[in-house]
């Protein structure tokens, strides 16, 4: 039996190792403040500190998720240092965390400045007060790439550390990966060998048209960033990023996983019949290229990602089964709790319910691929 | 909550003295092979199955605090009768284990017997 006062989660995973791809730490604004460099921005900063998460949200439409006497956005606790996730990845049954921003309303800070200051404050932090505390946890490296120079400058700071695994931003309020002007942060992440992963943007999609149209909790944050990553993915391959970049891998977050073999037959179809587009693109215009060097989808699950959380498991064992199939799910597929949020999938749960043929990969062989472990 | 001789009941097993489980509070048993979640609302006993329907969440972690931080996990509704599930706050009617709203999954429940300061659950 277990103890009063102490939860007791089912930690049966039925894989050889778990790699937890979105763990999220939280430092206060007060943890980052230290390591400004800018005595200016730490000032601007400590004044007005993060956005409240929520705050733009309609509260009536996200009753689990910022009511805050249930506190969804911090179910499973509050992560601020490496020894938090050290204990919190072992109550969950992961072995090896991948620690992003757990500040997703970064966007909300409208001075860019201020943004891009706070990515840098993070990155230092991470590497000073999180990963040395375990071998086994590692960081996604927050990047600014409302500035695409500084995104770039801010890899070429620690983009090289041992510790650091991939590179964080977030799809939705910041434009598409298509645009040339991510060129240079491309030929770092494939020079590094590190995925570019993409996180949904909290509250930051807020003030769209179509968003202020959404009456549910549902569509604006459950929906709308699988439509914001199936754009983005499309952006991206029909720009040539995937061409001029062949190495490059992008990690979708919180963004779905089952769209993959729509996007990927649907590119298909239509490309075939509307190849006349790409050879304008400015990339293949630039580079005297007319068609595609492969057919879309072949991009889309060569290059591209998803990780589990919030994980879609119709109780239809069949269709299920097809789901996994039609998203090669066993090679684009990649665990992830989503910590400390109420959306997440435990690792135990979702090793139980995946066909063993599949099991590995998904629970760590994937991520130790994609994120080079 | 029944009364009557608990021992005398067909599949009646003990589980918990009545002071394992304080108020408010839940406690991870197993009976028989069996997990169950024991909870305590306001002095009545309820045992359900101790497993979401939905990703498997022990409901018996309801109440305790999370595991960094100071929050606390799901929550427990005495004036409902029903339980929050720890993970996604899926509701569920501790009389009769039927999700409270949005699914229509269901957990099942067992009776609960107290007797010289035992808890009794009946398995079937």
């Amino acid at each position: 039996m277990s103890e009063p006062g102490l939860a007791e989660f089912d930690t049966d995973v039925q894989a050889s190792a778990v790699v937890d791809a979105d763990f999220h730490v939280e430092p206060t604004a007060e943890d980052l403040a230290r390591y400004f460099e800018d005595d200016r921005l730490r000032r601007r900063f400590e004044t007005h500190g993060f956005p409240e998460f929520g705050y733009l949200v309609n509260r009536t439409l996200a009753k689990n998720y910022d009511d805050p006497t249930i506190s969804g956005i911090r179910t499973l606790g509050h992560a601020r240092t490496g020894e938090d996730v050290r204990e919190g990845a072992d109550a969950i049954g992961v072995d090896t965390a991948l620690v992003t921003l757990g500040i997703n309303q970064l966007g909300s800070i409208q001075n860019p400045l201020v943004k891009t200051a706070v990515c840098r404050a993070f990155n230092d932090y991470a590497l000073d007060r999180v990963t040395p505390v375990d071998d086994d946890i590692k960081l996604v490296a927050a990047i600014p790439h409302w500035d695409p120079d500084a995104a770039v400058a801010e890899l070429e700071r620690v983009g090289d550390e041992p510790d650091v695994v991939g590179a964080y931003g977030w799809i939705g309020p910041y434009g598409l990966f298509g645009q040339e002007a991510f060129d240079p942060l491309f030929e770092l992440l494939t020079d590094l060998d590190l995925p570019l992963v993409l996180h949904h943007a909290a509250d930051d999609n807020r003030f769209t048209p179509n968003a202020m149209s959404m009456r549910t909790f549902v569509e604006w944050t459950w929906v709308n960033p699988c439509t914001q990553a199936i754009q983005n993915t499309a952006n991206m391959v029909m720009t040539g990023v995937f061409d001029a970049f062949p190495d490059l891998n992008v990690v979708y977050q919180e963004a779905g996983t089952n769209w993959l073999p729509f996007l990927a037959y649907r590119l298909d179809e239509v490309y075939a019949d509307h190849t006349g587009d790409f050879m304008f693109v400015e990339r293949a215009f630039e580079a005297g290229q007319e068609y595609l060097s492969r057919q879309p989808s072949e991009y889309v699950f060569d290059n591209v990602y998803t990780c589990s959380q919030v994980f879609v498991k119709p109780d239809d064992p069949k269709a299920f089964r097809q789901l996994l199939e039609l998203s090669r799910a066993g090679d684009t597929l990649i665990y992830s709790s989503d910590f400390p949020h109420y959306t997440f999938d435990p690792p135990a749960w979702l090793s139980k319910v995946l066909p063993e043929d599949i099991r590995e990969d998904v629970l760590h062989g994937n991520a130790e691929d994609v994120f080079r472990l | 909550m029944s009364g009557g001789d608990p021992a005398a009941a067909e599949h009646a097993y003990p589980v918990a003295s009545v002071d394992d489980v304080p108020e408010g509070s839940a406690r991870r048993v197993e009976v028989e092979g069996r997990a169950l979640a024991l909870l305590n609302l306001d002095g009545e006993f309820y045992a359900l199955s101790d497993a979401c329907p939905h990703k498997g969440a022990r409901f018996s972690m309801v109440g305790t605090q999370t595991v960094v931080g100071e929050g606390t996990h799901g929550e427990l509704d005495p004036e409902a009768c029903t339980v929050k599930c720890p993970y996604h706050y899926w509701e569920f009617d501790l009389e009769t284990g039927d999700a409270v709203s949005g699914s229509k999954k269901r957990v099942p429940t067992f009776e609960t017997t107290v007797a010289d300061g035992q808890v009794w659950v009946r398995l079937r």
